[in-house]
């Protein structure tokens, strides 16, 4: 084979390779191997294993080579920096030569095209690893996260709902005293309102009505006199019977009440303002101040008509002596279907013993 | 066996899962050099550090060749070429990958299938990742486990250089007396 075409075919597949002596010495014959290398040719030569380091450890199996017991020894894909910042692979071997000064040849030959290549297919291979990685462990902070935030909304939650429960009660306790301050005004006296609003709740019980509405039908009864704050004292405190115009203006307190308990929409308030505005409407329409008859007056207002009148008869008032309770009862009852709601008037029967308890636990005190 | 006069030439193999800072334990230790960027290692790069060492009231001049190795997976094995012959090993696991620290038994298992009973050390690795209560954990974890607490354990960090110098100097004694006993 000729040199050029030798070296050609060198070029083209890029093997190198160096002579081995029987003491391992490697001995400077081809420059195109130490150029490779990117070694300086020594002028003598060299323990092998201070060239080719990566044989140190393989001692044993050298012998075994030397002595004809293995054929080769191979190291694929060793990586070296040749120069700054170039990488090169390549597959060293060690082999048996048939020379006598050379017992040993060692070959390398370049492989840094296709390891360079591999080298980007298991370098992404392994970023994507560690990315699915970092991705799965974000993914689990923001979980926790999520839920620390969830059980903080379920926090505020609460604390609204206690600020909520505040308000109301505070707005039950201005409307409570509110009433009181019209009932110091008011002819009927102090215990009025807490029998009436307590006989209240018995009948809407009685009735069926749910726990909510028993509790807005006791905490709105108490309105129900509110507009009287707006009658005056003239009419309101007049030992005589009042003239047809004073009559009027003292109905008014229907209207005023529920006036006074507007532009507030919650449960209580609109309870509030029906039992204030038709308390005084009848069954049977001739009521005040609308006129409404039938189930066109709201259960609540029915329910406290009766309430109220029966609280009123069987108290004492300056112009009259407490009724005895069976006159009461019996009066009630002939006002089924014409002042009352007959439902309510059956309720109010079934219940009297306790609405004629109540009243001898709640007696006013003497007058 | 050594070649060239009162040095050793120890041969250490570093093993362990893909990216657990094979690659940066030695490049902190030959060269004091590290870098954030990961390059994955294929095939095998051998680096030279001389050392000299105190053992018995003797000075040995030791010249260690660290063979940093490939991780393995589908496109590539941890040959038995790379392993034969060591003296040592320094297997690898990430602090922050559980799944590496297990996996340091299928390593210890490899390595010594093909280089017999030689000195190996544990390098649990990237410390600066982890918190103190963390890193007490772990310590526990090693310490209860039947096969690690039989080995010698470094709590490493090649970023900011903690116990380096240690875990393989370390290991240079300890694959001395395994090659001379
Ligand atoms: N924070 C921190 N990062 C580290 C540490 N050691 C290595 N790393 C980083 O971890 C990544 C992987 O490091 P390598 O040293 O390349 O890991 P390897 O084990 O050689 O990986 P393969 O060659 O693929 O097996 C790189 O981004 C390093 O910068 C350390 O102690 N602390
Ligand atoms: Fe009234
Ligand atoms: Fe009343
Ligand atoms: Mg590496």
């Amino acid at each position: 084979m000729s040199d050029i075409v030798y070296n050609a075919i060198r070029k083209r597949v890029k093997v190198f390779f160096e002579f081995i002596d029987s003491e391992l010495m490697i001995h400077p014959t081809q420059n195109d191997f130490w150029e490779y290398l990117n070694i300086r040719i020594p002028e003598n030569p060299v323990p092998l294993t201070d060239i080719i380091f990566e044989l140190v450890g393989k001692e044993i199996e050298i012998t075994l080579l030397l002595k004809g017991e293995k054929k080769s020894i191979n190291i694929p894909a060793i990586q070296r920096e040749t120069e700054k910042d170039r990488n090169t692979y390549f597959d060293l071997e060690l082999i048996t030569c048939d020379r006598s000064d050379y017992p040993l040849i060692v070959i390398i030959e370049d492989r840094t095209r296709i390891f360079s290549y591999q080298q980007k297919l298991v370098q992404s291979r392994n970023e994507t690893k560690l990315l699915q990685k970092q991705l799965a462990e974000k993914n689990k902070a923001l979980e926790k996260l999520n839920t620390i935030i969830q059980r903080q909304n379920l926090d505020l939650e609460k604390r609204v709902r206690e600020r909520t429960q505040e308000l109301q009660s505070a707005r039950i306790e201005i409307i409570r005293r509110l009433a009181q301050a019209a009932e110091y005004r008011d002819p009927e006296t102090g215990s009025h309102i807490v029998r009436m609003s307590k006989t209240c709740v018995l009948l809407a019980r009685e009735i069926g009505l749910s726990e909510k509405d028993c509790d807005l039908i006791y905490h709105g009864g108490s309105m129900h006199d509110l507009g009287k704050i707006a009658i005056p004292d003239a009419i309101l405190l007049k030992p005589g019977p009042l003239s047809s115009k004073e009559w009027q203006i003292m109905k008014q307190h229907t209207i005023r009440g529920a006036r006074l308990l507007s532009d507030n929409d919650t449960d209580l308030m609109i309870t509030g303002r029906i039992i204030a505005r038709s308390h005084h409407e009848r069954w049977d329409g001739n009521g005040y101040p609308d006129g409404i008859s039938g189930e066109n007056i709201h259960i609540f207002a029915r329910i406290c008509a009766l309430a109220d009148v029966f609280d009123a008869l069987v108290s004492d008032r300056p112009y009259k002596k407490a009724w005895p309770f069976e006159r009461a009862i019996s009066t009630i009852e002939e006002g089924s279907g014409t002042q009352f709601d007959p439902e309510i008037v059956k309720a109010f029967l079934d219940i009297s013993d306790k609405a004629i308890k109540l009243q001898q636990d709640f007696k006013d005190k003497s007058t | 066996m050594s070649i060239g006069k009162n040095v050793y030439k120890q041969k250490i193999v570093m093993l362990g899962d893909f990216a657990v800072g094979k690659t940066s334990l030695v490049n902190r230790y030959v060269y004091n050099i590290f870098s954030e960027k990961y390059i994955a290692t294929l095939g095998v790069r051998v680096s030279k550090k001389d050392v000299t060492l105190t053992l018995n009231n003797k000075t040995i001049n030791v010249t260690i060749l660290l063979w940093d190795i490939n991780s393995e997976d589908r496109f590539q094995r941890v040959l038995p070429q790379y392993i034969m012959g060591a003296n040592g090993a320094v297997i690898v696991a990430d602090v922050t990958r559980p799944e590496t620290i297990e996996n340091l038994k299928h390593h210890i298992e490899y390595f010594r299938t093909y280089a017999g009973g030689k000195g190996i050390v544990l390098s649990l690795n990237k410390t600066d990742l982890i918190n103190y209560d963390q890193f007490g954990f772990l310590k526990q974890k090693m310490e209860r486990d039947a096969i690690f607490s039989k080995m010698q354990t470094f709590f490493t960090s090649a970023k900011e250089n903690q116990n380096i110098e240690d875990l393989f100097i370390n290991l240079a004694r300890l694959s001395i007396v395994s090659k001379e006993g």
